[in-house]
């Protein structure tokens, strides 16, 4: 075999070898994701944003999108759930934002975690998803920011800090702390709902949520 | 002690370790640009460390042109790049052959300075992965410059 030969045949299996490597990290997150009851995230901590029983047995931990309309379809849901087992039950949400089909997944969540650097974390993500629709359409990010802006006044957080926080460090590495855990934890959509820690198909209805909270709830016989 | 002219492994000519360098930065360009191309379409993990948003480039209108990811034209640069400096360093010398490697890096210098530019001053974030292939480019532009004085200076 010449020189060239061998030389051509070492490249091209260098190439090979690094497009397998990628195939095999993408099918083995993929394969990691079939299962989906036995996929699990890690608890919530202090550094989660969370609402209801703090010493709560029962915890579910959603991953969503602010630009996700199946996320504002579930919200009123999970109001509706907060407001019934908050003193049994601890809801945190994590963020997992879409940036691939989503424009606006990445300002919309760091809205959301610049709020709550001012203590106003849940006014924001509930007016972020009851105003999806509007901010959703604007025509670039400036714009969406403009309106965050305008929802921060309304939750009475200082803007002009709010503005800057949307930017910070903080900001992107607690996003980034939450996607790592979403896909450590095998979340490929949005909304995706832990019930103690353990990944559940979405219910399909209020009815259905309270229910697996309920059996949560019982004691094991 | 061992005469340096009994050494048995032949030295490689000054243009054939440039086209090696080239043909080492393609590849590793190549690496890096089909990683962010994987992750384009299976949000693969991608960690942002040494500069924050990563998110906020790679998923910014100007990360496509149309519906093609800049990543998979990177894929398509860097293997173009590779496929030409290998043929060069095992081809007898040819200046047609170094000229169109030459260009090749000029346009993915160019091109890295738009991209860096529209991370600074359009998206105002920065994207390390980006970054290394800006880098990578600018090895291959400098070491397509040398190969091409050379050349140049070959045939004065």
């Amino acid at each position: 075999m010449s020189t060239r030969t061998q030389i051509w045949l070492a490249v091209g299996f260098a190439v090979l070898i690094t497009a397998v490597t990628i195939a095999a990290t993408v099918l083995s997150k993929g394969q990691e994701g079939k299962d989906i009851l036995t996929s699990t995230a890690p608890v919530l901590t202090v550094d989660d944003w969370t609402q209801g029983n703090a010493q709560a047995n029962v915890t579910v931990t959603e991953y969503g999108d602010f630009q996700c309309p199946a996320c504002a379809k579930y919200e009123p849901i999970v109001q509706k759930l907060i407001a019934e087992y908050g003193d049994r039950v601890l809801f945190g949400f994590r963020d997992f934002p879409l940036y691939q089909i989503h424009k606006y997944a990445s300002i919309s969540a760091r809205a959301a975690e610049a709020a709550g650097q001012q203590g106003k974390y849940w006014e924001m993500h509930d007016l972020l998803y009851a105003n999806q629709t509007k901010w959703s359409v604007v025509g670039s990010e400036t714009e969406a920011l403009n309106l965050f802006k305008t929802y921060a006044q309304q939750i009475g957080i200082d803007p002009i800090r709010f503005a800057t926080d949307v930017d910070t460090a903080a900001v992107h590495d607690k996003i980034n702390v939450d996607v790592r855990s979403a896909n450590d934890a095998d979340v490929n959509s949005t909304p995706t709902f832990f019930v103690n820690n353990k990944k559940i198909p979405n219910p399909q209805s209020y009815d259905e949520f309270k229910s697996i909270l309920d059996a949560a709830l019982t004691p094991a016989q | 002690m061992m005469n340096s002219n009994q050494s048995s492994t032949p030295r490689l000519p000054l243009h054939n370790k440039l086209h090696l360098a080239i043909a080492v930065f393609a590849f590793l360009g190549f690496a890096d640009s089909a990683y962010l191309t994987a992750d384009h379409y299976f949000a693969l993990p991608l960690p942002c460390s040494l500069l924050r948003g990563c998110d906020v480039v790679l998923t910014s209108p100007y990360s496509m042109v149309g519906p093609i990811p800049l990543a998979a034209l990177g894929v398509a640069f860097y293997l173009l790049a590779l496929f030409i400096a290998v043929h060069a360093f095992t081809s007898a010398p040819s200046r047609r052959l170094d000229r169109a490697l030459f260009g090749l890096t000029v346009i993915g210098f160019g091109m890295s300075i738009v991209f860096e530019s529209m991370q600074a001053f359009l998206i105002h974030a920065f994207c390390q992965y980006c970054a290394l292939s800006a880098v990578l480019a600018t090895l291959m532009f400098i070491v397509g410059l040398w190969l091409i004085r050379k050349q140049n200076h070959l045939t004065q």
